[in-house]
């Protein structure tokens, strides 16, 4: 079951427009970062069921976050979500333990069948 | 209609390509200069029914086309031509194939998706050989034909930059024949004139050149 | 100046983040695009804003680029709702690295004509993809068309003399978008900057209220 949301951006226009992506009457709880540090710490605190994660933010990256959460929570469900999808970047993000790669900008369809994908992984895992 | 007439009557070649390079579209331009009916290319690969277009510059134009719906430029200058019609001047003319200055563009659908490209035909083949002659004339001597001093500082340039590209071993060889105390012929000058005569060899592939300076 | 004039010029903080992310948003999906065409990775980097009077473009731009010294640019120019000039810089030895990057057989380019040349077609092929990609992207994601002019180049100049205020209205307000960019196989590297014209800027604020009504 899906509770809490942490999307990390440096963007708040990116932020919005994910989480005008998602479902209002799910009663999620979104959560904000707007670097790759404050993500990491935000993650610590809230413990989020799924994390959208950007790549190129200010004071720590994408993938340094990506790094840092996964060596910390093994389970960690990180999405990335860029609009730079060349290969190289989408092998190295899921090598670091993202769990997929979504690309900007975003669509309400295409986020509503990663959440059901999620949710499946989730109830498997427990 | 009028589009039809228009495609057809302008003096221009324009070709038109589908995202697997099929020609779709031969205007009359291009049937009369190839010799080639529309009916004949149509439907084909346009690499296949013109090989010399399979090049890395032609296919990574027609992808940046289809990818970001920009317009390719093809000069006269590097390219000569895309396709290689026979010169169809019968002025003199020192090119075997027409030489064309040649731009690809998008067309869009009613969805705004790219689902052709054009290539517009320009034929150059008069200013080429205008601008072909001035250079000749630039570089050369105008009482003995031979290449003048212009030339070889060009030509050292070019040679130079392309040592320093490839890394190759690079050297020039000058001798001197000096003759003295001729006298101009062109007839108003009344001083001593001296010719000297270089001559300059440019290594690696090319092959000698011979210059004149005075 | 009118008020109309001076409201056209004045972006809001959130139309700047909107544009913003747009530019990103296209920037990225050129890099991507661009590493299929050109067989080559490109990091294209998050583009930079500034609004500013054209008067203030040269002295920007050279500000930008005086630790190249030499640099080779592309110029075109681009029409359509959006319409503006696109400045792309090389740093110095690009052009020729560039050559070495694009040619697959080292014998093939060494019988091509005059090296200067073949320098000079191939920043403008590599120019007009880098500028179509990125242009072409961001108006695709405000749906608008482009057309371009043909490139102009100018290759390995003091960028002192390259950049000059000649041609740039005064009364006018530039966009200016940059971004660093650098082609990993071979270490090329430079800005692009887009500047938009006046006239483009209306349409331009209404696009992005259009854009971002589709995340409300």
């Amino acid at each position: 079951m899906i509770k809490k949301i942490l999307i990390v951006d440096d963007s708040p226009i990116a932020r919005k427009m994910l989480k005008s992506c998602l479902p209002k009457d799910q009663g999620y709880e979104f959560h904000e970062a707007g670097d790759g540090k404050e993500g990491c710490e935000k993650y610590t605190q809230v413990r989020p069921d799924i994390t959208f994660m950007d790549l190129t933010m200010p004071v720590m990256t994408g993938y340094e976050a990506i790094e840092e959460i996964v060596k910390n929570d093994i389970t960690a469900l990180i999405i990335v979500v860029t609009a730079d999808v060349q290969m190289k970047a989408i092998k190295r993000v899921l090598d670091l333990g993202a769990y997929m790669v979504l690309k900007k900008p975003l669509k309400r369809e295409e986020i509503q069948s990663v959440l059901l994908k999620v949710q499946d992984t989730l109830q498997k895992a427990e | 209609m009028i589009l039809n007439q228009i495609f057809d009557a302008i003096n221009l070649g324009i070709v038109i390509l589908d995202t697997d390079l099929k020609i779709q579209k031969w205007n009359r331009w291009m049937e009369i200069h190839s010799g080639i009916e529309a009916d004949e290319v149509v439907g084909k690969h346009a690499l296949e029914s013109f090989p010399n277009l399979d090049t890395p510059k032609f296919i990574r134009s027609c992808k940046s086309v289809f990818s970001f719906g920009n317009f390719c430029f093809f000069s006269q200058k590097l390219h000569g031509y895309l396709f290689p019609f026979k010169s169809s001047s019968y002025v003199g003319s020192e090119f075997e194939y027409m030489q064309q200055s040649c731009a690809m563009g998008p067309l869009r659908d009613e969805n705004n998706e790219i689902k052709y490209l054009f290539i517009y035909v320009q034929d150059v083949t008069e200013v080429a050989v205008y601008e072909q002659k001035l250079v000749e004339m630039n570089m050369r001597d105008g009482l003995t034909g031979i290449y003048n001093r212009r030339f070889m500082d060009t030509k050292l340039n070019e040679e130079y930059f392309r040592h320093k590209r490839y890394g190759r071993p690079f050297s020039i060889v000058i001798i001197w024949t000096s003759m003295r105390g001729l006298y101009s012929e062109i007839g108003e000058f009344e001083n001593f004139c001296c010719y000297t005569e270089y001559r300059l060899f440019v290594p690696v592939w090319r092959g000698g050149i011979l210059l004149h300076a005075s | 100046m009118d008020t109309e004039a001076q409201s056209t010029q004045d972006f809001s903080d959130e139309e700047v983040e909107i544009l913003q992310e747009i530019m990103n948003i296209a920037f990225g999906q050129s890099a991507s695009d661009l590493a299929e065409v050109i067989d080559t990775q490109v990091v294209l980097a998050v583009p930079f804003i500034k609004i500013m009077q054209v008067p203030e473009l040269p002295v920007y731009i050279k500000e930008n680029v005086k630790k190249y010294k030499q640099i080779s640019i592309v110029e075109q120019k681009f029409w359509g709702k959006l319409k503006g000039d696109a400045l792309l810089i090389f740093s110095s030895g690009s052009g020729k690295a560039l050559i070495k990057m694009l040619q697959s057989d080292d014998r093939q380019g060494m019988d091509t004509g005059p090296v200067d040349i073949l320098e000079r077609e191939t920043l403008m092929e590599v120019g007009n993809i880098l500028i179509g990609a990125c242009v072409g992207k961001l108006a695709e994601l405000l749906h608008d068309i482009v057309t371009y002019t043909p490139p102009l180049v100018l290759v390995e100049k003091e960028y002192e003399e390259a950049i000059t205020s000649g041609h740039y209205d005064p009364e006018k307000t530039a966009i200016v978008l940059k971004t660093d960019f650098l082609f990993e196989r071979g270490n090329v590297s430079g800005f692009l900057f887009l500047v938009t014209s006046n006239e483009s800027i209306k349409w331009l604020r209404d696009a992005l209220k259009i854009f971002i009504e589709q995340y409300e």
